[in-house]
């Protein structure tokens, strides 16, 4: 029995899972095939676009032609009736009452009825109310940025306005402001100082160097200069000196030949006595000059000597013109 | 043996299913394709028609203008005779 039991129930179980299998593969293709009717739905509707299109022309077509034919006749009509409203009236009457005006006007009608229940239409009504809607709630935000940006700048003003009003507040926001910037200005001023400080140590420093190195090279050059200018001075000098006693040498030496009575041999005596000039004559004593005299030889014993010394005087207080002067009188006299 | 009976069972069970759903999905084919002629056709043929329907009412207006023109006419030649008397 139990065996039995058990190979139902196996059974049982295959069959379940086998009809399992069998309901999903079942619905899978159902599923499938009604993909694919959808997808010729689809198809369909694409294809039935241009008849509908077509439809639609058709229809626009015939209503602007009755229209047009609605208008002209009512041109003709006024041509024909005149301008009298009345007249106009019953004709429009006639041309109602008229079979061929009867079918236009039914047919007219039968047209704006077909075009307002056209399911077309009805879809571009809805979707231009649709845009209608957007439209304007599109309006509406963007006229409530605008206002929360013209309230942003009204609160701006009105804020301005305030701090304009309250002077103390500003002048001690300023006053606050301006100690902020005073302490950053001294700590940057600082820095720049400190920084400038160093630069300048360091330049210093160079400049020096080159300094003490110039001055050491100015100061060779100048030593060696100066013992150059010395030893040239010492020459210059020892031969200015020389120069010097030439010419006072020369300069000192009278012509005392221009005197009356002193010949070049007396002239010479007179100069190896040291007697050179007119005043050292006229300084001499008259017994020196006899005792020159009488050294020179028995020659010069009997001169006169007597004006000679007036004659010195005169060249040397005067020159050698009043001399040559005074002795060209004396001769005359 | 008793797994070889096990599956010719399945085997059975399965076939006949696919065989069913085989021919259910091929009829579904036919249909499909079947259903996409005929619509293709009738648009066609309804294409035709309203271009036939188009031309007919183009020429009914166009007769119902001339008509129209021809009512104006006669009334305006009986105006011109009345005037006249």
């Amino acid at each position: 029995m139990t065996t039995k039991t058990k190979n139902t129930t196996k059974k049982s179980s295959t069959l379940n899972s086998s009809l399992l299998n069998v309901t999903a593969a079942a619905i899978k293709t159902t599923v499938e095939n009604g993909e694919k009717w959808q997808d010729l739905t689809k198809k369909l509707i694409k294809k039935s676009e241009p008849v509908r299109k077509m439809q639609m022309n058709m229809v626009f077509n015939t209503a602007t032609a009755v229209k047009n034919q609605v208008n002209l006749g009512k041109e003709r009509m006024v041509d024909l009736v005149g301008y009298d409203n009345a007249v106009v009236g019953k004709v429009v009457k006639l041309a109602k009452e008229n079979p061929v005006g009867k079918k236009v006007i039914h047919f007219a009608g039968g047209i704006i009825e077909k075009v307002s229940e056209n399911p077309v239409i009805k879809k571009v009504e809805r979707t231009s109310g649709d845009l209608k809607k957007m439209g304007i709630v599109k309006f509406n935000e963007v006229k409530e940025d605008v206002l929360g940006q013209a309230q942003k700048i009204l609160n701006k003003g009105e804020e301005l306005i305030e701090d304009a009003k309250a002077p103390k507040k500003t002048t001690k926001q300023i006053k606050t402001k301006g100690a902020a910037k005073v302490t950053q200005v001294r700590k940057t001023t600082k820095a720049k100082a400190t920084t400038a400080k160093k630069k300048t140590a360091s330049k210093v420093a160079i400049v020096k160097a080159t300094a003490q190195t110039a001055v050491k090279s100015i100061k060779t050059d100048a030593a060696d200069k100066i013992a150059n200018i010395k030893e040239t001075g010492k020459k210059n000098v020892a031969v200015i000196k020389k120069e010097t006693k030439k010419e006072i040498e020369t300069s000192a030496k009278d012509d005392l030949k221009i005197i009356h009575g002193i010949g070049p041999k007396l002239e010479m005596i007179f100069n190896k006595n040291n007697i050179n000039t007119f005043a050292e004559l006229a300084k001499a004593d008259k017994t020196k000059i006899e005792t020159i005299l009488e050294e020179a030889g028995p020659m010069f014993k009997n001169i006169n000597t007597s004006d000679w010394q007036k004659q010195a005087e005169v060249g040397a207080e005067e020159g050698v013109e009043a001399l040559v002067k005074w002795v060209a009188r004396y001769r005359t006299a | 043996m008793a797994t070889k009976t096990r599956k010719i069972k399945q085997t059975t069970i399965e076939k006949v299913a696919h065989g069913v759903l085989g021919l259910a999905t091929k009829a579904n084919g036919f249909a499909l394709n079947t259903i996409e002629k005929a619509f293709t056709t009738s648009f066609k043929m309804t294409e035709k028609g309203l271009g036939a329907t188009n031309m007919l009412i183009k020429k009914g207006l166009e007769i119902s203008a001339t008509q129209q023109d021809l009512v104006f006419d006669v009334l305006k030649g009986i105006k011109k005779k009345i005037v006249k008397k």
